[in-house]
């Protein structure tokens, strides 16, 4: 119910979102009362937050990957992401060290597959991929399939209003165990996110910072993710084409990624 | 060409290739090549069967530097639902001649189905294991030639087989069948029958897998892997088969001759009880990128410690006896024997430790230790990578066997190598 009030308009125009979030938020702080009303409006919030990211159909993205070190590049790569809804999605990489690299993701299983080699294999989220980017930050294409939300204040960012959510994992395979998400508050698009470890600490901070049309809506082109551990590193994330296709289920089958084509 | 003609599937590969290549103007086309230039350096030993050090100039091996040129190309073309993929890797190596060979690794068709369903035929690599270090249960494995002094890259070479596969979203099936034609004989050689069904249950991959052959019991297996938290990765596998195929020396069966052509055999084929072998296995992801493996693997129809010492004691019997005749056969039994089948594990029960660490995104120290644990004898394998850009990698490596007297990698008359070269992707 509140999802459906909290939908962005499709043509991208902003509109306010605030009292949505405030009932939705509201409703989880009754859980006795109204708690599956609170669970579907949370996950309402967070699907009108992914529809910024991806939609839950089927796309094929095209992905630059981008590493800093201070103001120097240390590394670019491309990756071609097919997303299979919203927890599932394959990453080829196609510039990149490891050309040919594939690494599948699907519900709360993660396997690559290196080129030359003739299986995949199981690998966790926090594996790193390039620079500050772990797979889970490229793979993991929904907040609402692997988080749920709560209400955590106001705040502003680069003169932005912002809601608060604090997002935690759903399931053991998320790629972390909490995030702090500000969005904006007329729209619900994400502005920054605070990535915590397990351990609670502060591992990366992520700023959502471009939109532009992309396959026909407004959605994210440019994100950049800070290290917090080691302070300077950075990695641009750029989504430079979007294109709908179906794919067929067995793309997303582990066994199946050795005859994706990956050169 | 003509290695891959010989082959059962080598006519239907031809054909399909030359189908595809008909069509190439509406192919998609991808390669890969990968070129790797070295130079290494053995170093022997003596040891028990081998005092004077004259094993290595019988057998032919080289003493000094070893210079290697290795240039693998990938080739993979798609016309619709028809692909094409072909590996195949030129060696020439330099000792005090050149030497050269080219070999298809892999050549086969795959068609995709309607619905999932997929055909592929030709030389291919198939692993179904999960492990890193053994892998008991892909019954269908290239075997490394580990063997063959021409093999100095320790290259793996696929079976002839024709595999079908179905592919759901969690789940696939798959049936293959192996064999090899000698050319104008009416007789098909080494037929297996392989199966497997893998479904992810509970975010655990698992496979159940079978295989048949001629003049061999059933194979049993099954294998899982699954990740526990955000660092934790379990794996394991398991087959069964009822009695042994695996080459037993003779001088176990009470069999004590001086010399035989064939020191080996299968003495407990007849046997009524399973023969096992099992891995299990986990990998860490340490903070900085630092990832350390572990495994044990067991099989039944190893050497004992009992069987290995009394192995040793024959062989230095025979030693003793021929000395001055022709010890140089006798030594050369037992020390083909450690060499085929040591580095595979000839006796029962091994751990391996695995420790890699990645430094700025694209240098890697890595550290492999294998320990036979009847005897406290290992192989140690030192391995640095140094990447610049994205196509060039220096690297070096080494192995060093170590154990006492007596011991399996104590006696392997090669005490170890290094070898430092440049890799160069496209």
């Amino acid at each position: 119910m509140y999802g459906s009030t909290c939908k962005r308009d499709p043509s991208g125009r902003t509109g306010t979102c605030a009292m949505t979030i405030l009932l939705a938020l509201l409703a989880l702080a009754r859980p006795a009362a109204t708690g599956e009303a609170g669970r579907e409006g949370t996950a309402g919030i967070l699907e009108t937050i992914d529809s910024f990211r991806v939609a839950s159909r089927q796309y094929l993205v095209s992905l630059r990957l981008t590493s800093y070190r201070g103001d120097e590049v240390r590394e670019t790569a491309l990756f071609d992401v097919y997303v299979g809804g919203m927890d599932k999605s394959l990453i080829v990489a196609r510039e990149y060290r490891t050309r040919g690299m594939k690494i599948l993701y699907s519900g709360s299983n993660m396997w690559v597959h290196l080129p030359n080699t003739r299986r995949p294999i199981r690998i966790t989220p926090i594996q790193r991929l390039m620079g500050e980017a772990s797979n889970g930050d490229v793979a993991e294409v929904s907040f609402a399939g692997s988080y749920r939300a709560a209400p955590a204040g106001k705040d502003t960012v680069s003169g932005v209003p912002c809601r608060i959510l604090e997002l935690t994992a759903k399931h053991k395979a998320a790629t972390y165990s909490r995030i702090l998400l500000w969005v904006r508050s007329e729209d619900c698009r994400p502005v920054k996110a605070n990535y915590y470890l397990v351990s609670g600490k502060h591992f990366k901070t992520a700023f959502f910072e471009e939109y532009r049309k992309l396959a026909g809506r407004v959605a994210l082109s440019r994100m950049t993710i800070h290290d917090e551990v080691r302070k300077g590193r950075r990695t641009i994330f750029d989504y430079l084409e979007i294109t709908e296709r179906e794919f067929p289920a067995k793309y997303f089958n582990k066994n199946y990624l050795i005859h994706v084509k990956g050169m | 060409m003509s290695k891959v003609c010989n082959t059962l599937f080598g006519t239907v590969v031809v054909l399909l290739t030359a189908s595809l290549c008909a069509n190439t103007a509406a192919a998609d086309f991808g390669w890969r090549s990968t070129g790797m230039y070295r130079i290494k350096h053995n170093e022997y030993r003596h040891g028990l069967f081998d005092p004077d050090g004259g094993t290595v100039d019988m057998m032919g091996l080289e003493r000094g530097a070893i210079y290697s040129l290795n240039q693998a190309i990938q080739l993979e073309l798609e016309i619709v639902s028809l692909s094409m993929h072909l590996d195949a890797l030129a060696t020439g190596l330099y000792s005090d001649a050149w030497d050269d060979d080219i070999e298809i690794t892999q050549l086969y068709v795959q068609h995709d189905l309607l619905d999932g369903w997929h055909v592929t035929a030709g030389r291919i690599i198939l692993r179904w294991g999960t492990g890193y270090s053994f892998n008991p249960t892909d019954v269908l494995a290239p075997e490394k030639e580990l063997a063959d002094p021409d093999n100095e890259e320790h290259r793996m070479k696929g079976r002839d087989l024709v595999k079908v596969e179905y592919f759901g979203g969690s789940y696939s099936a798959a049936a293959v069948l192996s064999g090899k034609v000698t050319p104008g004989e009416p007789r098909i050689d080494d037929l297996r029958a392989a199966f497997r069904l893998y479904k992810n249950v509970l975010d655990t991959d698992i496979s159940l897998i079978a295989s048949i052959a001629e003049k061999e019991t059933p194979l049993w297996g099954a294998n899982v892997s699954t990740v526990i938290g955000d660092r934790l990765e379990l794996h394991g596998e398991s087959i069964f088969q009822k009695g042994s195929y695996q080459g037993s020396h003779r001088a176990l069966s009470g069999e004590n001759e001086l010399f035989n052509e064939f020191p080996f055999n299968e003495s407990q084929r007849g046997s009524a009880g399973f023969y096992n072998r099992y891995l299990l296995g986990l990998q860490y992801t340490l903070p900085g990128n630092v990832t350390w493996t572990l495994e044990y693997y067991h099989q039944d129809h190893g050497y004992s410690k009992a069987e290995w010492e009394r192995l040793i004691s024959y062989s230095g019997y025979l030693d003793e006896q021929l000395a001055g005749v022709s010890a140089p056969l006798a030594r050369t039994n037992m020390l083909w024997s450690m060499n085929v089948f040591s580095p595979k594990g000839s006796m029962r029960d091994y751990l391996m430790s695995y420790m890699g660490i990645t430094i700025r995104q694209r240098h890697t120290v890595e550290m492999t230790l294998l320990l036979n644990l009847a005897d406290g004898s290992c192989i140690v394998l030192p391995e640095v990578h140094i990447g610049a850009g994205n196509h060039l990698t220096f690297y070096a490596r080494g192995s060093i066997l170590e154990g006492g007297m007596g011991t399996e990698f104590g006696e392997v008359f090669l005490a170890g190598y290094f070898e430092g070269g440049v890799r160069i992707r496209l």
